[in-house]
């Protein structure tokens, strides 16, 4: 039933779509999409205003309209299902959202975008990959550290092809929860191949010890390939140890 | 170092100029970085007109920011304060959206009647918002019991509320007392408790009507006998038998 009542009002002009909004929302009721934050639906918005502060580009306000009244019931039903669904939907964030990318979705221009892509999935950080991302499944893992895309020229031709990606720094980055993402990842994803690519630098070493780590704590004996990458790009090492 | 919006030098033609008094029309200079001016004509110290208070009108330290505050601010800042309370009691309840949604209509409705029945809205939709508060204590204490002594149990949560806020203390006392017996209306009770009383008998109404549809002479014996204000019964009428108010 409509109602006369205060619900928000999302001005796309102003909205960029950095979805600082979607977690300040207890409902659910915004989602990003195409770019911008859109209300759900009407009867999700308790028009309280809590998401407000959440905006840095003050692109939602309140305004009193003929709407449908908030459903406590409804938010709770919807609520029940996003998590049974969607368990990364708790993190809705743009830089996290899981998607595959159709074989051959490639930029329109290789030219003006600066060359192929061979990328078939996202997010590649490893923080942000759940473990029962459907990309995973079955896959050939490509676990790299951050900095070897950019000194090894040809990443895309000599590894990422056929691959999925997941990259990460052991200096900076959490390593418990590394272990533990990929403990989870080999328990759950049946993965198939790993090839480990790090730096020559030796804070990079820790990689390689992470990923058989997990490998040995999900008690799985799967191949690896370790690659070692020069600073000015050349493979330095290259070990493989069978199953 | 002076910030360079308020370094004179840096100025630009514009930023001294000339407002009429809003109480005698009297000519007063302002210098951009005035906040108040007094009227040399009637004593009346008004707002510099082309300064945005909107921080003003809800920080708690916004007296000792621009002096004592005007009256219209002090207006604005209430005002705006029944929005953060609505807030806080969402961020209070956390995912009870069955609460969220009832004290969200029944602020909504005290909203239409204080506003008809000229009433203090800032008094009347903190009430509203927080009139249920002590219920999460309350059923903790008491498991079993729906909401036994919820409304003693309201009054140092909803006490918390306001302070953090930095309301003041007056309001903080008529908020309280309304949610301290807000089930059981005194012989006498001012306009504010009516309305937040008339309100939640609305959205209480619905919630049964709901369940168990009342008949619609049920309704009219409810409605005649139980509202306090005038405002309350139409709103009430129109909310649960879908007449034009």
């Amino acid at each position: 039933m409509k109602v006369m009542r205060k619900i928000i009002e999302i001005d796309e002009e102003k909205c960029d779509g950095c979805g600082q909004c979607v977690p300040a929302c207890a409902e659910g009721a915004i989602t990003v999409q195409d770019g911008k934050a859109r209300l759900v639906a009407e009867r999700y918005c308790d028009g309280l205003g809590a998401c407000l502060g959440e905006c840095p580009r003050d692109a939602i306000r309140i305004v009193e309209r003929e709407a449908e009244d908030f459903d406590e019931e409804a938010v709770e039903a919807y609520l029940e299902e996003q998590e049974k669904h969607q368990p990364a939907a708790a993190a809705c964030c743009p830089s996290q959202q899981v998607a595959v990318f159709e074989p051959g979705a490639r930029f329109p221009s290789a030219e003006a975008s600066g060359g192929d892509s061979a990328l078939s999935h996202w997010p590649v950080q490893i923080h942000l990959v759940p473990p029962t991302a459907p990309f995973l499944k079955g896959a050939d893992l490509l676990v790299t550290a951050d900095c070897v895309p950019v000194a090894y020229g040809a990443f895309h031709r000599d590894f990422v092809q056929g691959k999925v990606v997941l990259m990460g720094c052991p200096k900076f980055d959490d390593v418990p929860a590394y272990l533990q993402k990929f403990t989870d990842i080999f328990k759950q994803a049946g993965i198939r191949s790993v090839t480990i690519l790090s730096m020559e630098v030796p804070c990079c070493s820790a990689l390689p010890g992470i990923v058989k780590k997990a490998m040995a704590a999900a008690g799985k004996n799967i191949p690896v390939e370790e690659v070692l990458i020069g600073r000015r790009g050349a493979i330095l090492d290259r070990v493989q140890s069978a199953a | 170092m002076k910030c360079p919006g308020q370094d004179s030098r840096y100025w630009k033609p514009g930023a001294i100029f000339e407002a009429k008094c809003p109480e005698c029309g009297n000519t007063v200079e302002f210098f951009k970085d005035d906040t108040t001016r007094l009227c040399k004509a009637c004593g009346h110290r008004m707002l510099n007109p082309n300064m945005d208070f909107g921080c003003a009108a809800y920080c708690r330290y916004a007296e000792q920011c621009i002096g004592n505050l005007p009256p219209e601010l002090l207006a604005q800042k209430e005002n705006l304060l029944k929005d953060r309370v609505a807030i806080e009691m969402k961020r209070y309840f956390k995912r009870d959206f069955k609460r969220i949604g009832h004290a969200g209509r029944v602020a909504r409705y005290a909203e239409r009647i204080g506003k008809e029945e000229a009433g203090n809205l800032a008094v009347i939709l903190s009430a509203a918002y927080l009139h249920d508060v002590g219920i999460t204590v309350s059923e903790e204490k008491h498991p079993g019991e729906s909401a036994r002594d919820h409304e003693e149990e309201g009054v140092p949560v909803a006490r918390g509320i306001l302070e953090g806020l930095g309301a003041r203390e007056e309001l903080i006392e008529e908020v309280c007392d309304i949610i301290a017996h807000h089930h059981h209306p005194r012989a006498e009770e001012d306009i504010e408790f009516k309305c937040v009383y008339d309100a939640d008998l609305i959205a209480n109404l619905e919630e049964k009507h709901k369940e168990e549809p009342l008949t619609e002479a049920e309704l009219e014996r409810t409605i005649a006998d139980r509202f306090y204000t005038g405002s309350g019964k139409a709103l009430a009428r129109e909310v649960l038998m879908g007449g034009q108010a």
